[in-house]
């Protein structure tokens, strides 16, 4: 029964999970809806047209910044002011003509045209796919890992202060998001080959991941991990705890502490103790704590007598079973007494 | 001298080496900060922590507990010839120490010491960054991540800067010293060295060997145990990467690993695949390979197949979902600590809804085949930025643990809220303050945590 009220839980949240996802990339599909790219065609103009991107964006070879070009610039080729007018449209905003950047750097970035050309970058080293592109879209953007890419195979420096002039601490990449705690170590294991550098030593240093597995502990490490949760979790599955502990961290808190259900009486061998970890007889339970049983270890050896040296495995039980002439003074767990009682 | 290194006298020897080598750092660094650029970063706290308890077993409880935190980055090392960091950790018990002899619901390890002031020395190295045809010198306390078993020592590691690509862009790298276990009572006849060599022999590849060597007294009287790797990543096309891992253990095969790693940033997509295989019995070894052996016994041979896909979908919304499965390689040597399993995991992350507000679900879920183990956790968090520096966060997570001890089903089951206000700037004074409940089948308990931090 309970197991089928988890099911129905799991299948509740599971269906909401689904339609929040399905909602949420809806919404955005509409957001990006509303960001449709402008119709100017790179291709027409640099196929077609054969003119070179600095006719039109004629600030790239002499400073840092490329420029937009002027409707002046434009006219020299359309010449009619119709049609002139027809293919400015798409750039009106508020009834003004205004080249906006769709695909400008961030303002802390600090890049200069003139001087990656003067070291013999072409544009469309850059630029991959402007020569083709129909409309400018956020799809042309360059994305830090290009520019690192390029710097790495031409061993310039990919320091962030080569590019960026706020440097910010706090500022998380896209895939830190919330899961990332749990989600970093499978990433962190693949480490990547130049000329893709290892992203995470663009912020952090080996040290960030010493120092975060001493101080920080996963979210799941409440206190009933701590003192039972944390034993099923190992059972199943060791290796997890090996990303952050190594035994002797195990052994001490073992060795030295106390399981809530060794309350007054565990030890009494009139208890039921032995029962609850050895049935069946297994080697595993008490010696997590214990590595050796004082009390089985103590326990006398069978006697050295004509009759016990004839008795078989079940006859001890005959005299020293439940209600017997000699019964024994501890629970029979129904395992060879010759475990504890040893032969002579 | 190894036995002058461990034991008790080698435990002062060690620290007042290590005093030694942070004196050395700190004069090496006298003209370093005279030069123009010399940056230390890093940050202090002290954190109060309060924990109470309304145990089933042992009733009300209470305990207080104060940590100090240093962390220091000293020197950048693309400028700097000489760098170092270190980072420790100081804890007073508030409280008078908790009893051992007897359960208590709060005790942790710290109560396993005598005494009530403790302090761990987690990180403290000097870096030579500058030497001729040396790519560092690193001498001090350290942790090696790099090798395939990652190793922490008191001691020294060089590495040689790469090669030309005449010569593979090869790079020699040797470690030494003694092992560093904090929670070890005697430290005796403890060594830890190895080396390891990684060449590029053509494009897109990486190819590293490494051999290992650690010895130390642990269960069942001295551990030496020489251990050998083998390691290959292949850049298949820009985004499509392949690595791999070979290694032995004495004169045994120990595991292989493989893993395909698919990640395009512009995709805002990582695909990886994983196989691992552990091709021996793990028992008896030395505490840097040890399987936890002294609490979770023998570990026994095992293959498992692991995938995870994350995947962005637009500028909120991204979900990550994995799976890992185990299987013994011998379906008799199934015991209480050598389980096959089956692991599902998954989260959905909204990030940046109306510009400050991120959401999350998730779903883990541990499933033994045979014994009638199981971990079920799903749970949900949501943090609202004020600001760029200032946070609110709260959540709650269910987990459902269901295992088999003493021969009944156990049932326990735990609710945990957590609320969290947190101003970290990236420099200057910080207060990060969280309360944490749980409510459980053993008991009611509750954390909070206040900690003041200075970043600088």
């Amino acid at each position: 029964m309970r197991k089928i009220i988890a099911m129905k839980n799991l299948g509740v949240f599971m269906v909401a999970l689904l339609i929040s996802a399905a909602g949420c990339l809806v919404g955005n599909q509409l957001a990006i809806y509303k960001q449709r790219p402008i119709k100017f065609s790179h291709q027409v103009h640099l196929e077609k047209a054969e003119l070179d991107c600095s006719d039109c964006h004629t600030q790239a070879t002499g400073s840092d910044h490329a420029g937009m070009p002027n409707i002046a610039a434009c006219s020299l080729c359309h010449s009619e002011e119709a049609d002139l007018a027809k293919y400015l449209k798409p750039f009106e905003v508020n009834g003004k003509v205004t080249f906006t950047e769709v695909t400008k750097l961030p303002e802390d970035v600090k890049f200069s045209h003139k001087r990656h050309l003067d070291e013999g970058v072409k544009c469309e080293d850059c630029h991959q796919g402007i020569k083709t592109s129909e409309a400018v879209s956020e799809k042309l953007a360059l994305a830090m890992d290009d520019c690192i890419r390029c710097h790495g195979r031409k061993k310039v420096s990919v320091d962030c202060k080569t590019c960026h002039t706020d440097i910010d601490k706090t500022w998380k990449p896209d895939s830190h998001r919330d899961n990332w705690e749990k989600m970093h170590g499978q990433v962190a294991r693949a480490q990547v080959v130049p000329p893709m550098q290892n992203k995470c030593m663009l912020c952090h240093t080996e040290t960030t991941c010493a120092t975060c597995h001493q101080s920080h502990k996963p979210q799941n490490h409440n206190n009933f991990w701590r003192l039972r949760g944390h034993g099923v979790q190992a059972e199943i599955d060791r290796e997890s705890c090996a990303a952050c502990h190594r035994p002797d961290y195990c052994d001490r808190c073992h060795q030295q502490t106390e399981p809530s259900n060794h309350g007054a009486g565990w030890g009494d061998p009139r208890l039921m103790h032995c029962l609850v970890c050895h049935f069946p007889l297994q080697q595993e339970g008490c010696f997590t704590c214990h590595k050796v049983l004082a009390a089985h270890m103590e326990a006398p050896p069978q006697p050295n007598t004509p009759f016990h040296r004839a008795a078989r495995l079940d006859d001890c039980l005959s005299c020293h079973g439940p209600g017997k002439v000699k019964p024994m003074r501890h629970p029979w767990n129904g395992q060879s007494c010759f475990y504890c009682h040893q032969r002579w | 001298m190894k036995e002058q290194l461990g034991g008790r006298y080698g435990k002062t020897m060690r620290i007042w080496g290590l005093a030694a080598g942070l004196a050395i750092l700190l004069g090496l660094s006298l003209p370093a900060f005279a030069q123009a650029k010399f940056p230390v970063s890093g940050y202090g706290s002290v954190e109060y922590r309060w924990s109470h308890a309304d145990d089933e077993t042992y009733g009300d409880a209470t305990d207080e507990d104060l940590f100090g935190y240093l962390s220091l980055n000293l020197g950048d090392p693309l400028v700097n010839p000489v760098t170092g960091y270190i980072f420790g950790r100081l804890s007073y018990d508030l409280t008078n120490p908790n009893p051992f002899d007897e359960y208590y619901p709060l005790a942790d390890v710290n109560d396993t010491y005598d005494s009530r002031f403790l302090g761990n020395l987690y990180l403290a190295y000097a870096q030579f960054n500058k030497a001729p045809y040396m790519e560092s010198i690193t001498i001090g306390r350290q942790m090696l991540l790099d090798t395939p078993v990652w190793l922490y020592l008191d001691g020294a590691e060089a590495v040689t800067a790469e090669a030309p690509k005449t010569w593979l862009n090869a790079q020699l790298g040797i470690y030494g010293g003694v092992p560093v276990h904090l929670y070890e009572a005697d430290q005796k006849d403890n060594a830890l060295y190895g080396a390891f060599a990684q060449v590029r022999p053509w494009p897109g590849n990486r190819l590293r060997f490494d051999w290992t060597h650690a010895e130390g007294e642990y269960l069942f009287g001295n551990e030496l145990n020489d251990y050998y790797s083998v390691e290959m990543w292949q850049t298949l096309a820009q985004y499509l990467q392949l690595e791999g891992r070979y290694s032995m253990l004495e004169d045994d095969s120990h595991d292989a690993e493989g893993r395909m790693t698919f990640y395009q940033p512009d995709w805002d997509v990582l695909v990886q695949g994983s196989y691992y295989e552990l091709l021996t019995r793990e028992q008896d070894l030395a505490l840097e390979f040890d399987p936890f052996f002294a609490a979770l016994h023998t570990f026994y041979p095992y293959w498992q197949v692991g995938a995870l896909v994350s995947k962005g979908l637009g500028k909120y919304v991204s979900v990550d979902a994995g799976w890992d499965m185990r299987r013994l390689r011998h379906n008799d040597q199934e015991n209480d600590f050598n389980h096959e399993f089956s692991k599902y995991y998954a989260a959905l992350n909204l990030s940046s809804l109306f510009d400050r507000l991120d959401f999350s679900v998730s779903y883990d879920l541990w499933q033994t085949e045979h014994a009638d183990h199981m971990i079920q956790s799903y749970g949900a968090d949501a943090a609202y930025h004020v600001t760029k520096d200032l946070e609110l966060s709260a959540g709650t997570y269910f987990d459902l643990y269901k295992y088999d001890y003493y021969f009944e089903q156990e049932r326990d089951r735990v609710q945990t809220y957590f609320g969290r206000v947190g101003y970290l700037p990236a420099k200057g004074p910080g207060l990060d303050v969280t309360y944490e409940y749980d409510d459980s089948d053993l008991g009611d308990y509750q954390v909070l945590r206040a900690e003041a931090k200075y970043s600088f």
